[in-house]
């Protein structure tokens, strides 16, 4: 092979391998799937609505309601609450990806003119939250009601040191709490800061012999009655009474409370129910503390059982849902005209968005969105 | 000729290792192109045939374009669209139409740099608009980003 023919072989070779590259269009769609924008048509079929629908919906509903009178010329941010949208179509769609576009292009863009309160989410953790932000809170209740006790005149002004008998606290268990736990620490408080001025009395004194009575209740802030069911109470029913609330020969779960019953020689490990087990079992709101503003009521009464110093604090609030706050509650409404024939079908979609003064119940704004469709090939949407 | 054939050769050799770099700079747009854009494109075709073009630019056309604020002191651009159907004596019908409409809002005037010279401060989705023979449909869109005050509109064909 002469040199000529080798350069013209090279030659040759590296201008196919070129001219191979122009060939087609460099091809980086993945395998197997494609990768589509997300306003594009999927090929699928179907004759409701599609995404390009809902991100349009997004798009013009947010840019027409953040023009309201209403919330831009607000001078301040305008609360919204959401309701489900209702779909009265034949499809089965998830409606709340439409809410959820919504909201995410309305807080995008919104320049904290709306804010949407979160009535669904998160709502778990956020009652875990508050729950534990108050045990201190209690902490420092107790610390308020025992430094006010101390510190009043009665106490102060007295020549001697009152002698003080403590009863156990009422309703604790509203916040399923013992009783004479917190007794104790409601005591130990007042002793730390009224000092020599107070004597409490041992648990066997007689009423004779004390000046005053120290005791309180819980009460819940609420029309209802309140209250949850407390196993701890039936556990110490039972240690109370140990020949009638051991269990001696039953052994179905449904009767019996699990605890440790220590004082009747042999522990026990299945007890028989008492009346809050009971309970709970009949009624589940009663699983729980309920939410409402919990309030701690305490007393000094004197032998002739009237109150000489009362006071009352907040020892739990209710945790509220924010709602009260709305300006706006924020819903809407899927409607369509189905026609069907022959395997094909046709869908005239209207979706409308309104507002609603939550105070005067008036359609403050609607929004609407029309779209019409027919396809050869239906499709199920979910 | 063997000379030639070498420098051919050599020339070659020299593409092959010059794209055997791992890094190499991205293409810029042409600035004289993108001076070209107006307020509002079509998008180029995907397929030219010998009579014609599947371009929108044959059968659509812009009625109106005003732009300005609304009360709130959004940017607010509205566009007449019109199906002026077939204008060619091989296609005197022409077809319905289903377009693709996005638009694009800037806080600098796109030109004299072009629209794509810098970022959008807020960008619509493709919105469809369908458009039946003869038909002029009024677009209107609002960008609730307030100051972005310039845009630019690009049409497509129905993407699918």
């Amino acid at each position: 092979m002469t040199k000529s023919l080798l350069y013209l072989w090279l030659l040759s070779v590296a201008g196919s391998l070129l001219i191979y590259g122009c060939s087609t269009p460099i091809d980086t769609s993945p395998s197997h799937t494609r990768i589509l924008n997300l306003d594009q048509d999927d090929n699928i079929g179907g004759s409701f609505i599609e995404s390009s629908d809902i991100r349009t919906i997004a798009q013009q509903f947010s840019t027409e309601l953040l023009s309201l009178p209403e919330i831009s010329q607000s001078p301040d941010i305008s609360y919204i609450a959401t309701q489900r949208i209702r779909n009265s179509t034949r499809y089965m769609v998830d409606t709340d990806i439409l809410m959820r576009r919504l909201r995410l292009e309305l807080n995008q863009y919104g320049r904290g003119q709306v804010r949407f309160l979160a009535q669904d989410s998160g709502q778990e953790v956020r009652t875990d939250i508050l729950r534990e932000r108050e045990q201190s809170s209690v902490r420092d209740a107790i610390d308020e009601v025992a430094r006010y006790i101390a510190n009043s005149e009665l106490v102060q002004d007295s020549p001697s040191s009152l002698r003080v008998n403590v009863l156990p606290v009422e309703n604790t268990n509203l916040f399923n709490m013992n009783a004479d736990s917190f007794a104790s620490l409601l005591r130990t408080k007042i002793k730390n800061h009224a000092g020599d001025k107070i004597l409490f009395a041992g648990p066997r004194a007689s009423p004779t012999e004390v000046d005053y009575t120290l005791t309180g209740e819980f009460f819940a802030q609420s029309l209802k009655t309140e209250g949850i069911a407390s196993s701890i109470e039936d556990l110490r029913w039972a240690q109370e009474n140990p020949e009638q609330f051991y269990d001696t020969g039953r052994v179905d779960g449904e009767s019996t409370v699990y605890g440790t019953q220590v004082n009747i020689g042999v522990p026990h490990r299945r007890v028989n129910i008492g009346p809050n087990t009971t309970y709970k079992i009949i009624d589940p709101t009663l699983w729980n503390s309920p939410n409402v503003t919990k309030t701690f009521n305490v007393m000094l009464v004197n032998q002739d059982q009237f109150a000489v110093l009362e006071k009352m604090v907040n020892l739990e609030e209710k945790i509220s849902s924010g709602q009260e706050r709305a300006n706006f509650i924020l819903t809407g409404d899927i409607t369509s005209l189905t026609k069907a024939s022959d395997g094909a079908r046709s869908d005239y979609v209207l979706i409308t968005l309104y507002l609603i003064d939550p105070v005067t119940n008036d359609m403050l704004w609607e929004y609407g969105y029309e779209v019409k469709r027919v396809t050869s090939r239906s499709v199920l949407y979910r | 000729m063997k000379s030639l054939l070498f420098n051919c050769v050599v020339a070659s050799l020299t593409f092959y290792v010059f794209g055997c770099q791992t890094t190499y700079d991205a293409r810029r747009s042409q600035p004289q192109n993108l001076e070209a854009e107006g307020s509002i494109v079509f998008v180029r075709p995907d397929r030219y045939t010998i009579l014609g073009t599947r371009s929108i630019r044959d059968y659509i056309e812009i009625t109106y374009e005003e732009s300005g604020h609304n009360e709130a002191g959004q940017p607010v651009v509205m566009l007449g669209l019109r199906n002026r159907g077939g204008q060619h004596f091989w296609d005197l019908k022409g077809p319905d139409v289903e377009l693709s409409v996005q638009t694009a809002f800037y806080y600098n005037p796109i030109q004299p740099g072009g629209a794509s010279s810098g970022p959008a401060a807020y960008r619509t989705n493709w919105q469809t608009v369908k458009l039946v023979r003869g038909q002029t449909s009024d677009y209107r869109v609002a960008c609730p980003v307030i100051g972005a005050n310039y845009y630019q509109v690009t049409i497509s064909e129905y993407l699918k």
